[in-house]
């Protein structure tokens, strides 16, 4: 019997149940670096959704629980030629399942509700993390009364202020943040003028998009 | 559910502000043992020294074992808490482009963690080494360390230099961060920050002050004496005055210190949970309580009192003694304390002395002394050794020696030590012996210098003589002294004839006395008797017993003591020394006649 051929056993838990525990916004475990050229040219898919459901499934073993995010897909950036899976559901290793909880340290699983620009490593493959570079593929997008458009942030809440190719980074450990991508200097700790200041120059959503439509072909 | 909202709320409150990131979940204990026997040997050693670092630095407890056990059993699920290499997680999955390495664990749900896995990605190029990241090889102990913090409870750090950032690079030893998240997970684990004592101090009584550990239920206090041994003593809050973690915790024992380096630790204790010892060093530089070690003076060699005197040089700062007294035969030594004032040492003399306090026997005795000051007891001094001698010493006898032209040598020896009596002892060339008993007084050398003199007032015959002497008082007898021996070379003279006086003639008397006139030279007399039976007696007496030693005696008399048979008795005598016999004189008879019918 080999690691992948386990048994299934799913169940499914209402939404926000059971993952916040394990929902903890961080850079990942130890992973080398990716450039944001990478990650359009690596991802199968790169689209714009939000999370409306999550399921845990158990897999007959306490130990090989893992949690699957159903999302909205709200715009396609990038595309595999078999389309888009609907519903797109993208699965994370960990959880809480029957009597225990697992939890691999970086995989972070988004929160129902969570909308974001995401970039799939494989829609076949099941991985630990299904993002690419894991929070490096991973941005979110964030929307306040005061700025109804929004703005993206990186998965732990820095404000993206810019995005290139990044290629010319020497080879690194990842950071969160993939390569290319620069972030504001206010972190999620900063308080409430200073973040205001840094968000007035974070891109919209719309802005984040367009630059990396912008950069898909170069990475192509 | 709801224990869990608000563990994360805890979780991204503080740590954000003081920079560690610590998970919701922790080992039951801070200790945790991981196995390694799935890894080369290399590897296995690097995850040893990455448990070891974090050990040290923190005191939890991460060991590592080499237990063929990898991070997980992929046939029935459970994590093995082990590290092995691989390019799936532990449920068979795919790690993913970019991942080196992935820890993950399971706990009960409720914060305690079960069981752990890490995996090292298989397909990356590995190798152990200090200095900046190479890319092309990952250094596998820096990523060991990394993860074994998130085994023990850590999450990534962003804000702080520390080897749980997310980018460790060229980090490759633990920094303070990563400490104080361990300490944040594990409050069992919360340094004390001990005030003092510190450095060197001549306080010997310290006082001991560390800083008050909130939610502390109790303290542990060790104090580690240059002698290696340990005192541990707990203390509440309370005890310590720092209740509700107010001030400072301190401690003054009441117990004089001696010099030397000391070792003070302090543990906290909260909520059941023991931390580690945390340690201190100080040094107590006073003078020292105890008193050294006396150095003995008397006795030593032999004494001759039954009572001596012990003596020994003062030591400060005693104030009292403890002597102890072997005496021969004897393994229980005599044992007690004494205090200075007592042996004359108690107002800074120089010296302490006692008179033995029991009467000494003969034979090798020691002493030896300890100080004390209070409660402090110094060492024990070098015995002394003496040995108590009561009987005379053995005399030597001085002459005569070689030759003696005269019967009636002079006996002169050395005086002995305390004799208060002497005995000759003197064999002749006959085998006679002659055993002579006389004071020192008697002999002239009760002064203890002169020598003894004895004037034989016998005569030894010619031929080889020897001699002893021994002195002899209350104690007993003394050795006798070597034996010498002599030859007696006096001229022959032999006794002259004797003349019978008396009885001559019949007579009534039963008891007559028989009287002759002395034969020069004559030593002694031997009367020979013949009773009317025809039965021979013969009779030896010294001229001085009959009266006839004196040169200028006339007479000799041997009394009679019993009844003499009636009839016709015979008599001779003749005369002795010690050159020979002399001539008998002629027989003479008598006759006991019955006395008249009244």
């Amino acid at each position: 019997m080999s690691r992948r051929a386990f048994h299934r056993w799913t169940f499914a838990i209402a939404l926000g149940l059971a993952v916040l525990g394990a929902s903890r916004p961080g850079a990942a475990s130890s992973l080398r670096a990716i450039r944001v050229e990478e990650l359009l040219e690596e991802a199968e898919l790169v689209f714009e959704g939000r999370v409306v459901a999550l399921e845990v499934e158990d897999g007959g073993g306490a130990r090989r629980i893992r949690t699957c995010a159903r999302f909205e897909v709200l715009d396609v950036l990038k595309a595999p030629p078999a389309g888009v899976p609907s519903p797109l559901r993208l699965c994370f290793a960990g959880g809480s399942g029957r009597g225990g909880m697992r939890r691999v340290e970086g995989v972070v699983i988004p929160k129902p509700g969570e909308h974001g620009v995401y970039f799939v490593e494989s829609l076949t493959q099941p991985l630990v993390n299904p993002l690419l570079g894991w929070d490096q593929g991973r941005f979110r997008i964030v929307t306040d009364p005061d700025d109804p458009e929004g703005r993206v942030t990186s998965a732990d809440g820095r404000d993206v202020v810019g995005v290139d190719d990044g290629r010319g980074e020497p080879p690194g450990l990842s950071t969160g943040v993939a390569q290319g991508v620069t972030v504001g200097d206010a972190p999620p700790s900063a308080g409430a003028a200073e973040r205001r200041s840094a968000a007035r120059r974070a891109l919209s959503p719309a802005l984040f998009k367009q630059r990396l439509r912008t950069l898909l072909p170069a990475a192509r | 559910m709801k224990r869990t909202v608000l563990a994360v709320a805890l979780v991204l409150g503080p740590a954000l502000a003081i920079a560690f990131q610590i998970t919701d979940d922790r080992w039951p204990t801070a200790a945790k043992n991981v196995h390694t026997g799935r890894l080369p040997p290399a590897f296995a050693t690097a995850v040893a020294q990455a448990a070891s670092a974090w050990r040290s630095a923190t005191h939890f407890n991460l060991t590592t074992d080499t237990a063929v056990r990898g991070s997980c059993d992929v046939f029935n699920g459970p994590l093995l808490d082990g590290i092995e290499l691989a390019n799936v997680d532990c449920s068979g999955i795919g790690f993913g482009s970019r991942v080196l390495a992935l820890t993950e664990w399971y706990t009960d749900g409720a914060g305690t963690k079960l069981e752990f896995g890490i995996t090292f990605n298989s397909s990356e190029r590995w190798a152990v080494y200090d200095g900046p990241l190479r890319f092309s090889e990952i250094d596998f102990r820096r990523v060991a360390l990394h993860e074994l913090g998130h085994v023990i409870g850590l999450e990534h750090e962003s804000s702080q230099l520390a080897i749980m950032s997310a980018t460790i690079g060229d980090r490759y030893t633990l920094l303070p961060d990563d400490v104080n998240g361990v300490v944040a997970r594990y409050p069992e684990l919360r340094r004390v920050r001990i005030l003092a004592p510190t450095g060197g101090s001549d306080e010997t009584d310290p006082l001991f002050q560390w800083q008050p550990v909130s939610g502390a239920t109790r303290y542990g206090f060790r104090l580690e004496p240059p002698d290696g041994s340990k005192l541990t003593e707990l203390y509440s809050p309370a005890q310590v005055g720092c209740a509700g973690a107010a001030g400072v915790c301190s401690l003054r024992r009441g117990q004089v210190l001696l010099p030397g380096k000391y070792t003070f630790r302090v543990f906290v204790e909260t909520s059941g949970s023991a931390g580690p010892w945390w340690p201190q060093s100080f040094e107590v530089t006073g003078p020292s309580p105890v008193p050294p070690k006396p150095s003995l003076i008397a006795p030593s060699g032999t004494v001759r009192t039954p009572t001596p005197t012990l003596s020994w040089n003062a030591v400060s700062p005693a104030t009292e003694y403890r002597l102890e007294l072997t005496r021969p035969g004897s393994t229980t030594p005599l044992y007690g304390w004494l205090a200075a004032g007592d042996v004359g040492c108690g107002a800074g003399e120089a010296t302490c002395s006692v008179v033995a306090p029991v009467v000494l026997g003969e034979g090798a005795h020691r002493f030896r002394v300890k100080g004390g000051n209070g409660g402090f007891r110094g060492p024990w001094s070098a015995a002394l050794g003496f040995t108590v001698a009561l009987r005379p010493t053995k005399p030597a006898l001085l002459a005569p020696t070689g030759i003696s032209t005269t019967r009636r040598p002079d006996f002169v020896w050395t005086p002995a030590l305390d004799a208060e009596s002497y005995r000759l002892y003197v064999k002749d060339a006959r085998a006679n012996v002659s055993r002579i008993d006389r004071s020192p007084a008697d002999l002239g050398c009760d002064d203890g210098v002169s020598p003894c003199s004895l004037p034989f007032d016998g005569e030894l015959p010619n031929g080889r003589t020897q001699v002893w002497v021994r002195g002899i008082n209350a104690y007993g007898n003394g050795a006798w002294s070597d034996e010498v021996r002599f030859q007696v070379q006096a001229p022959i003279v032999l006794p002259g004839a004797v003349t019978l006086v008396a009885p001559l003639a019949d007579g009534t008397s039963r008891r007559p006395d028989f009287v002759w006139t002395p034969g020069a030279a004559a030593a002694s007399y031997v009367v020979r008797r013949v009773d009317p039976r025809g039965v021979v007696t013969a009779l030896s007496i010294s001229a001085s017993a009959a009266g006839c030693a004196p040169p200028d005696a006339t007479t000799c008399v041997l009394p009679t003591t019993t009844n003499l048979g009636f009839g016709t008795h015979r008599w001779q005598v003749r005369g002795r020394n010690a050159s020979g016999n002399g001539p008998w004189s002629p027989e003479v008879g008598f006759r006991v006649l019955r006395p008249p019918a009244p």
